[in-house]
C-alpha cells in the first residue's frame, strides 16, 4: 500500500530526573500516511508532548534520551542524525505548530519577518534539491519518495556556489518574498494581509497568531505537520473558525498531520486516525470512527465516558477512579489494571500487552493493548 | 500507585519517603533543623560556605568575648622577630615592628562581621519596611499612595548619587572612627532594600492567592505579615546573605581610602583599615597586605556559597524534581512527586 | 426543587465594571477622553438558593470580572449587589470581612491561589481562622473533617500544595472555599486546568457537595459540558454583556441568541459521525475598550440587520420560549433556527471586513 510519510518503531523517551528514570515513552509504534491526519490524545503527562519534541529532535536533552526505537521519515533515522543536520529536518520537511503562538513567535520581529524567515529557509531547500534536479524540477511536498531528499536533509546549509544567492534572498526589499508573504497569509484567510504584516505578534489576537504560525508552518512546504495542541489555548468559537481553516488547508494540500490533544471532541473533528497514550503507552490505534465508537480498550473507553454529555438530572458522569500513574513507578503488568474496570489476575501479572488488531475494521488497522479486549464493548 | 501508599514510613502522612521525612518533622514548627541541614549537604559548594559562615561566627563571638584566645594581643608590637615572612610561631608573618599579622587579621573579625551583619540588617529592615509600605499601598488617590511615592522618590534621590562616592563624602563629613563609616554606608544601603522588597512585593501581591485571603475575609495586615512576608522572604533572605560579604567589602573600602578607622595606633582593628596602612610595603611584607586581603576574599566568598545554598533550601517548591515545564519538557504530572489524590467519593468507578 | 429553589439569594442590579486605561501623553496633548475597559456592562441577574447558575462565555466576556464583583474582591463601576435583600454594594472594613464567610470563591488558577509556602491545614482553615476564634487544634480537625469532603486523604493537612496534582489542587482550593459553610460559592473556571477523567471526578463533587449542603454555586466558564452537567440555568455573556438567560436544558437545545447558537455549534463533540464540516462564524472578538453603540455581535452575526449596528438590544423576555431573557432585536425570527445551521456543508460566508 502507500508507504507512510514517518513511521514510529518501538521508539522509547525517559528523562533522567533526581528520583530516576522517567519513561515518557514506552514502545511507541506509529505509522503516518501521506495526506492523512493522525491523531493523539491523552491527559496530561501521557506523553504526547515528548512525541511531538521527538520527531523533529526537539528534545531538552541532555535530560531526555531516546532509549530505543527509530523514527524514519523518508528512509533516515532521524534519532541517529547528528544535531547539527536536524535544523535541515525542522520547518523544512517536518513542520511544527505549537499551543501557545505568542510564546512561538518571535516578540521582537514583524509578522512578515517572522513569515519571510520560513520561505527563506524552503528556497534554501528548494535551491538544495534543484542542485540533484538538472531538469530543476521544482520540490513537491506532496509526493513522499522523493529521491533527492535523504541527500538534501544531509547536505550543508548553504550548497557550493549558491552564496550569492544566498544573500540576496535576505534581501529585505525583496518583492517576490513580499508577494510570497501576502499569499501564505491569504491561504489562512487572513483578511487584510498587507497590514497585518506590519504588526508585532502580540499586536494579534490568539486566533490570529494561530494562523500566523499556520502560515508560517505552511510556507515551508512541509511533508508532515506536527501540530502539538494548536487550538487549546483559543475560545471555542475561534477555535472552531481555526479547525475549519485547518481542514480546507488539508483538503487543498494534501499535508500529512499528526494532531496532538487532550480534546477527544477536536479529535474526532480532524483527525483520520487516532492514537492513545496513556502512561507513555499507545494502548490504542484505529481509525477515528471505529475507535471512538467501538473503543477496544477500558481507557479509550473510560475516557469517551468521562465527558461531560448530560444534564445533572440524569445522574453523575462516570469517571476514572485514581489517578495517572507517576512515571517514575509505572505498576507492573498493563498500566492501566490498578484503574480498568475490566481487570483481572493477569493484568498486572502478564507483561505490559502488546498492540493487536482487534475488531472488524479491515487488515488489522484497529489495533488495541489489552488482554480482555473482546470484553470491552 | 495506590491513592494511600501504605509503604509511607510513618503511618498516617501520605507520599512516598521524602514528604513523609517533611510532614512529620515539620509538624507544626516549620522544616526541623535536621532536615535543613541533610537539604543544604546535598549541594557541597553552599556546605563549604555554610561551614565557613559557622566556623566565622563562632570564632567572631569567641575573640570578642575573650581576646584573650588570640596568640598575641592585637596591635601589640615585638611579639616577635620584626618584618618576617611566615612561620608556625607566625602564620601570617609579621610587620616592621613585629606585629602579628595572624592576631590582627583575627581581632578584626569581630568588628567586620559584626560591621557587615548590622549594615546589612540595619538597611534590611529600614529599607525593606519602607519597600512593603512602598509595594503593598499604593491604592491611587489614598494617603498610603503619597506616602509611598515620598518613599520612591527619596529612594531614587539616594540611588541617583554613586553609593561608594556618597559614603565616602559621608565619611569626611563625620570624621574619623568606625562609626560614621557605618552610619555612611548605612545611609546608602538601605535604598536598595527598598527597591528589592516592593518589587518582590508588587510581584506577590497579586498572586491570586492574595485574591484568596482577602475573600476569606483575613485583614489586610494579616494578608501582608502572613503572605507577603513569606513569599518575599525568600528572595531577600538570599540577598541579604550575599549582601553582607559586599558591605564588608565597601565598608573596607572606604576605610581603606579615608584612614577613619585608626590602625594600628588604637582598636578595634579592621581589614581595609589594615589593608591600608601596608599598602605601601606590599613589595617588602607582601604577607601583610595578602592576608587582610584574603580574609575579605573568604568571607565574602563564603556568604555567597551559603546566600546560594539558601536560595534552594528556603523554597518549598525547588524539591520539586522537574525543572519548570519548559517548551520540550514533559507536562509534571508524570514526576510530580506524590500525588495525595484519592479516588472520587461516591461517585468513582467506571459504570460498567 | 422546593420553594426555597426560587428565593433570590443573590442579585446584581445593572452592575458594571470598568478599567480605566492609563492616560498616554498622547492622550493628554490630545485632549482625548479617558478611556476604560468595559469588562462588565449593565449585567442585572439573580441566584437563587439552592441553585447553580451558569455564566458561560470566552475570554474577555467579563465573566471572571463579574465573579470577582459578586466575591466583592472588585469594586462596581455602577450597579448595586444585594445579598438576601440586603445592599452590600458599599460594604467595608469589618462588615465586609464578616459578610464574605456568606460568599467564597473558588479560583480559576489551581495553582497560583494556593500559597506555595503553607501547608494544607493553614490553606484550607484560612477562612475559619479569618473568622472564627478557634485554637490551633480544633482548626485542624476541622479541616481533617472536612479533606474527605472534597475527595482527599485526611491525612495530608502537612503537605504543601506542590505535592498535589491538579486535581487534588483544585480540591484544596474547593476544601478552602467551603470551610466556612457559605451559602454561595463562586466557581471560577474549576475544571478548565484538569483532565477530562478527572473533571469529571470533581464536577461529581461538585453537584454531590451542593445535594448534600444545599449550596448555591455562580460557575464561571467557557465549557458548555461543564454547563451542561452542573448548571440549573446558564446566563451567556459576550463582551460584557448578558446576551441571554435561561434553564440549562432549554438554552442548550434551543438557543435563541445567534451567539449562543454560535458557540454551541463550535463545541467539537466527540462523535466522528457527527463531524462539522465547516464553522460558518468569522471574525474576532470586539474590543472593550469604549465600546461601540449597537449588537456587539453584530460584526460576526449571520443574521445582521442594519438596526443591529446602530441601536443596542435589550435584555427582554420572547414569547416563544418562557422564563428566557434574550437579548436581540431579532429573537422571534431567530430564535427557530437550529445552531446546527451555522456548522452547515456549505461554503463559508466570506470573511467580513474588521469592523470599521
Amino acid at each position: 500500500m502507500t508507504e507512510p510519510v514517518l513511521s514510529i518503531e518501538d521508539l522509547s523517551v525517559s528523562y533522567a530526573t533526581a528520583s530516576g528514570s522517567v519513561h515518557a515513552l514506552s514502545h511507541v509504534s506509529l505509522e503516518i500516511l501521506p495526506g492523512r491526519v493522525t491523531g493523539i490524545v491523552g491527559e496530561t503527562g501521557c506523553g504526547k508532548s515528548t512525541l511531538a519534541h521527538a520527531i523533529p529532535g526537539l528534545l531538552p536533552v541532555p535530560a531526555a534520551q531516546v532509549r530505543g526505537g527509530r523514527i524514519v521519515y523518508r528512509g533516515i533515522d532521524l534519532t541517529k542524525l547528528p544535531r547539527w543536520k536536524l535544523p535541515m529536518v525542522r520547518g523544512t520537511g517536518i513542520g511544527m505548530i505549537f499551543q501557545e503562538p505568542l510564546n512561538s513567535l518571535n516578540p521582537a520581529f514583524r509578522i512578515y519577518d517572522q513569515v519571510a524567515e520560513a520561505i527563506r529557509i524552503r528556497r534554501i531547500r528548494e535551491r538544495g534539491a534543484g542542485a540533484t534536479h538538472p531538469e530543476g524540477a521544482p520540490f513537491d511536498y506532496s509526493r513522499p519518495e522523493s529521491p533527492s531528499t535523504a541527500a538534501t536533509l544531509t547536505r550543508p546549509i548553504l550548497p557550493g556556489g549558491a552564496v550569492q544567492e544566498h544573500l540576496k534572498t535576505r534581501g529585505l526589499h525583496d518583492p517576490s518574498m513580499h508577494d510570497e508573504v501576502i499569499e501564505a497569509l491569504t491561504l489562512v484567510r487572513i483578511n487584510d494581509p498587507e497590514t497585518i504584516v506590519r504588526l508585532y505578534p502580540h499586536e494579534l489576537s490568539g486566533g490570529m497568531r494561530q494562523r500566523v504560525m499556520i502560515a508560517q508552518a505552511l510556507s515551508e512546504r512541509p511533508s508532515l505537520l506536527i501540530a502539538d495542541e494548536p487550538t487549546s489555548a483559543l475560545d471555542v468559537t475561534i477555535q472552531a473558525q481555526v479547525l475549519t481553516l485547518m481542514k480546507e488547508l488539508i483538503d487543498e494540500l494534501h499535508t500529512s498531520i499528526l494532531f496532538i490533544s487532550h480534546d477527544l471532541g477536536v479529535i474526532a473533528e480532524i483527525a483520520d486516525d487516532v492514537g492513545v497514550l496513556y502512561a507513555g503507552r499507545l494502548v490504542e490505534l484505529g481509525p477515528v470512527a471505529e475507535v471512538f465508537e467501538r473503543p477496544r480498550h477500558p481507557y479509550t473507553r473510560a475516557l469517551l465516558h468521562a465527558a461531560p454529555s448530560r444534564f445533572k438530572d440524569e445522574g453523575p458522569l462516570d469517571s476514572i477512579p485514581g489517578t495517572v500513574p507517576n512515571l517514575a513507578r509505572l505498576p507492573m503488568g498493563c498500566v492501566f489494571h490498578p484503574r480498568c474496570a475490566f481487570a483481572r489476575e493477569n493484568c498486572p501479572a502478564d507483561p505490559a500487552p502488546p498492540l493487536r488488531p482487534i475488531g472488524t475494521a479491515p487488515a488489522g488497522e484497529h489495533r488495541t493493548a489489552c488482554w480482555h479486549a473482546e470484553e470491552v464493548t | 500507585m495506590e491513592p494511600h501508599p501504605p509503604s509511607s514510613d510513618r503511618p498516617g502522612v501520605p507520599g512516598g519517603t521524602r514528604s513523609g521525612r517533611m510532614g512529620s518533622v515539620a509538624r507544626g514548627v516549620g522544616r526541623g533543623a535536621a532536615t535543613a541541614f541533610r537539604s543544604l549537604r546535598t549541594n557541597s559548594l553552599s556546605f563549604a560556605g555554610f561551614v565557613l559562615v559557622v566556623i566565622f561566627s563562632v570564632a567572631a563571638v569567641v575573640i570578642w568575648a575573650d581576646p584573650a584566645v588570640l596568640p598575641y594581643p592585637a596591635l601589640a608590637i615585638f611579639t616577635g622577630p620584626l618584618s618576617q615572612g611566615p612561620t608556625w610561631l607566625h602564620p601570617f608573618g609579621t610587620d616592621e615592628l613585629g606585629r602579628d599579622i595572624f592576631s590582627n587579621v583575627l581581632s578584626a573579625l569581630p568588628t567586620d562581621l559584626g560591621i557587615g551583619v548590622s549594615i546589612a540588617g540595619a538597611s534590611l529592615l529600614f529599607g525593606g519596611g519602607l519597600g512593603i509600605l512602598a509595594g503593598y499601598y499604593d491604592r491611587p488617590r489614598s494617603l498610603s499612595a503619597v506616602a509611598s511615592m515620598t518613599i520612591l522618590r527619596l529612594t531614587d534621590l539616594f540611588l541617583a548619587f554613586p553609593s561608594l562616592i556618597l559614603a565616602l563624602a559621608i565619611t569626611v563629613a563625620l570624621g574619623r572612627g568606625v562609626l560614621p563609616i557605618v552610619l555612611a554606608v548605612f545611609l546608602t544601603w538601605w535604598p536598595y532594600y527598598v527597591r528589592l522588597v516592593r518589587g518582590e512585593v508588587l510581584a506577590v501581591k497579586n498572586q491570586p492567592y492574595i485574591a484568596a485571603a482577602r475573600a476569606a475575609g483575613v485583614t489586610e495586615r494579616r494578608i501582608v505579615l502572613r503572605h507577603v512576608l513569606r513569599n518575599i522572604l525568600e528572595p531577600v533572605i538570599v540577598y541579604f546573605t550575599l549582601d553582607i560579604g559586599t558591605v564588608i567589602v565597601t565598608f573596607s573600602t572606604v576605610a581603606f581610602v579615608t584612614g577613619g578607622v585608626p590602625y594600628p595606633t588604637s582598636p578595634p582593628v579592621e581589614w581595609g583599615a589594615m589593608i591600608a596602612f601596608y599598602a605601601d610595603r606590599v613589595n617588602s611584607l607582601p604577607w601583610t597586605v595578602i592576608f587582610p586581603g584574603l580574609a575579605i576574599f573568604v568571607t565574602v566568598l563564603a556568604f555567597s556559597l551559603l546566600g546560594d545554598g539558601l536560595r534552594d533550601l528556603l523554597d518549598p517548591r525547588s524539591r520539586r524534581i522537574t525543572a519548570q515545564a519548559g517548551a520540550a519538557l514533559p507536562p509534571p504530572t508524570g514526576a510530580e512527586l506524590p500525588t495525595a489524590e484519592a479516588g472520587s467519593g461516591p461517585h468513582a468507578g467506571v459504570a460498567p | 426543587m422546593t420553594d426555597a429553589a426560587c428565593e433570590p439569594l443573590l442579585e446584581t442590579t445593572s452592575i458594571a465594571k470598568y478599567f480605566p486605561l492609563p492616560v498616554s501623553a498622547r492622550d493628554w496633548l490630545g485632549r482625548t477622553p479617558a478611556r476604560s475597559i468595559h469588562a462588565v456592562d449593565q449585567v442585572s441577574l439573580t441566584v437563587r438558593s439552592g441553585e447553580t447558575l451558569a455564566l458561560i462565555g470566552e475570554s474577555g466576556s467579563g465573566k471572571t470580572t463579574f465573579g470577582w464583583l459578586v466575591a466583592r474582591l472588585h469594586e462596581p463601576t455602577q450597579g448595586t449587589i444585594r445579598f438576601r435583600g440586603q445592599d452590600v454594594t458599599h460594604l467595608s472594613g469589618s462588615a465586609l470581612r464578616a459578610w464574605r464567610r456568606n460568599v467564597q470563591i473558588v479560583f480559576q488558577d489551581p495553582v497560583g491561589s494556593l500559597d506555595p509556602r503553607l501547608r494544607v491545614w493553614q490553606i484550607v482553615s484560612e477562612p475559619i481562622r479569618a473568622q472564627l476564634p478557634l485554637r490551633r487544634a480544633a482548626v485542624r480537625e476541622r479541616v481533617a473533617e472536612l479533606l474527605p469532603q472534597v475527595g482527599l486523604p485526611s491525612d495530608c493537612l502537612d503537605q504543601y500544595p506542590h505535592e498535589f496534582s491538579g486535581g487534588g489542587r483544585q480540591r484544596l482550593s474547593l476544601a478552602r472555599a467551603l470551610s466556612i459553610n457559605p451559602s454561595l460559592v463562586v466557581l471560577d473556571e474549576p475544571t478548565s486546568a484538569l483532565d477530562v477523567a478527572v473533571q469529571a471526578q470533581v464536577l461529581n463533587r461538585l453537584v454531590g457537595l451542593q445535594r448534600e449542603r444545599g449550596l448555591s454555586y455562580l460557575l464561571i466558564t467557557h465549557n458548555v459540558a461543564t454547563v451542561r452537567y452542573a448548571a440549573d440555568r446558564v446566563a451567556v455573556l459576550y463582551v460584557g454583556q448578558l446576551i441571554e438567560i435561561g434553564p440549562v436544558r432549554a438554552v442548550l437545545t434551543q438557543p435563541v441568541h445567534p451567539y449562543t447558537k454560535a458557540l454551541l455549534a463550535a463545541v467539537p463533540v466527540p462523535d466522528p459521525k457527527r463531524r462539522r464540516a465547516r464553522y460558518r462564524i468569522s471574525g474576532e472578538v470586539p474590543t472593550l475598550i469604549n465600546p461601540k453603540p449597537g449588537c456587539r455581535f453584530a460584526p460576526r452575526c449571520p443574521f445582521v440587520i442594519e438596526r443591529c449596528r446602530v441601536e443596542d438590544p435589550l435584555l427582554r423576555p420572547v414569547a416563544e420560549f418562557p422564563d428566557r431573557l434574550v437579548a436581540c432585536h431579532r429573537a422571534e425570527e431567530v430564535g427557530s433556527i437550529p445552531p446546527e445551521t451555522l456548522i452547515g456543508s456549505g461554503p463559508a460566508p466570506p470573511d467580513r471586513p474588521p469592523s470599521n
